[in-house]
């Protein structure tokens, strides 16, 4: 998977390393049990400081996404189906949140909308 | 876990500030570098960043407090600190009139372990002619042939002062490489000073800004 | 003892850096010692009594030794780059302050080639000394050998230490 930093954006840029490999996991780019590169790999890859790669794979460790194995490196954790799944609800919500601001823009009712997802359903 | 490298224990100059003078004395350093890391020291010119090398590099102990190089006090032997640093500066002086190699080979012969193949790979990395005369290399040219001497012996600790005043950023890219290789398998670090502001770039693994001789904020360096 | 091991190979690597370092010295470098010390020694061949008669004598004789000790040295303490001058002023010891080796080893070594060069000149000197002496037809005393050997020995690597710890 390629990570792309964004120089000078909102996020500090070990953030961004985070962010891009959760919607990594989430979306199946990076498999459960998947080796990721070494800190200094990393680094290397991306052209960024060791201090930044070492605090983004700590965050990740800590969010229960990865975990490092003594003399091997990092690891994608095999089961996280809480996280995903929870991932997954937000995501859907998001979904539902901007499939009704598009009815209501449409100028559909709130009865209106509920037809329409039951007979979705 | 990470072995420290160098820490300065309170590191102070012995002579009191003084007055008009050029630089500002440092005051009251302390810091910790672990091995496989590169440090920055950002500040003004006079801030105090070339007394910081002066006072590791200089012929006598100008400070009160420690500098300890894998644990040992700089000048407990200081003979045996500078086989372990390699410092990088413009005010260097080489053996003008002779060619690179000819001065890899004069000078290199003082450390314990030079490796002239080694010194030649860089040099031909950086494309940069080892049969040039070292008085006629351009900026660029001779601090590229010092960090090729410099990393041909090994050393523990890299001392680069101002090494990227006036570089283009397309070698500084370079430059940056060039460091990450070197501290790749941790076996060493490097200390390079910088007046330049956007050199805080996200290369750096710690940032020490001087001003007036002391460390106004030392730390990680996690950049937007 | 790894104290005196370590300190021995240390003059042995100044020795070999030297010996590159006048491998292109020419022949012009060391003219100017071979000058002054010939005059010195043509100077040796005033006998002990006239010089010390003689205050000018004594004074020129003084001042020459003087010159051949720069001059003797300065291919030591002045890189050959200096052949063509610079705008900064620097010795060979500039270009060894940041390396592994110590400014007193660096010293030593230089007094020591001094001191080959400077034992030669004073046995030679001594030697005219006596000859000129007793062809003046003055007795040869123990005077003689100290005044030869204080000022083509003594006085010189006095001034040698003193160039050594300046430059």
């Amino acid at each position: 998977m390629q990570i792309i930093i964004e120089p000078h954006g909102t996020y500090a840029i070990y953030e961004q390393i985070v962010n891009q490999m959760k919607n990594a996991v989430v979306s199946g780019a990076l498999s459960p049990g998947e080796a990721l590169p070494s800190i200094r790999g990393l680094a290397a890859e991306i052209g960024v400081s060791v201090i930044t790669t070492k605090r983004a794979y700590e965050e990740l460790e800590k969010e229960g996404l990865i975990r490092s194995v003594a003399n091997k490196g990092f690891y994608v954790c095999e089961y996280n189906t809480d996280y995903l799944h929870e991932k997954q609800l937000m995501l859907l919500e998001k979904h539902f949140a901007d499939a009704i601001a598009l009815a209501r823009q449409a100028g559909l009712s709130d009865s209106e909308v509920r037809d329409m997802v039951e007979g979705l359903l | 876990m990470t072995n420290i490298l160098l820490q300065a224990k309170e590191v102070s100059s012995i002579k009191p500030r003084g007055f008009g003078k050029k630089a500002f004395r440092l005051q009251g350093i302390n810091f910790i570098l672990p091995n496989g890391y590169i440090m920055g020291i950002v500040g003004k010119n006079g801030a105090g960043k070339t007394t910081f090398f002066d006072y590791i590099c200089g012929e006598k102990k100008k400070y009160k407090g420690e500098f300890l190089l894998e644990g040992r006090e700089i000048f407990e032997d200081h003979l045996w600190t500078l086989d372990r640093i390699g410092f990088v500066s413009e005010k260097n002086e080489f053996m003008d009139l002779r060619t690179a190699a000819q001065n890899a080979q004069m000078l290199g012969g003082f450390y314990s372990d030079f490796d002239g193949e080694l010194f030649e790979n860089m040099m031909e990395r950086f494309c940069v002619s080892k049969s040039k005369t070292v008085g006629k290399m351009s900026r660029g040219e001779f601090f590229k042939f010092q960090i090729a001497f410099a990393a041909a012996h090994k050393p523990k600790l890299f001392l680069l002062d101002e090494a990227t005043a006036g570089m283009d950023p397309v070698f500084r890219q370079d430059f940056y490489g060039i460091l990450r290789d070197l501290i790749q398998n941790e076996s060493c670090s490097v200390i390079l000073s910088t007046h330049i502001e956007e050199e805080i770039e996200r290369q750096l693994d710690y940032v020490g800004v001087l001003e007036e001789g002391r460390f106004i904020s030392f730390g990680e360096n996690l950049p937007a | 003892m790894d104290n005196k091991e370590r300190a021995r190979r240390e003059r042995e690597k100044i020795r070999e850096f030297d010996k590159e370092l006048f491998r292109y010295t020419g022949q012009v470098a060391w003219f100017l010692p071979g000058l002054f010390s010939f005059i010195v020694l043509v100077m040796t061949g005033i006998p002990l009594q006239a010089v010390i008669t003689d205050r000018g004598m004594a004074a020129t004789c003084v001042i020459m030794v003087t010159w051949v000790t720069y001059f003797v040295l300065q291919p030591y303490i002045n890189v050959t780059d200096s052949l063509m001058q610079r705008q900064k002023k620097s010795g060979t010891w500039s270009r060894l302050k940041f390396l592994p080796v110590s400014k007193g080893a660096y010293r030593r070594v230089r007094e020591g080639y001094l001191f080959r060069y400077l034992w030669k000149l004073a046995l030679a000197g001594c030697i005219i000394q006596c000859a000129m002496t007793a062809l003046d037809g003055g007795t040869v005393t123990v005077w003689n050998f100290l005044y030869v050997v204080c000022m083509l020995l003594v006085y010189p690597l006095c001034m040698g230490w003193l160039l050594l710890l300046t430059g």
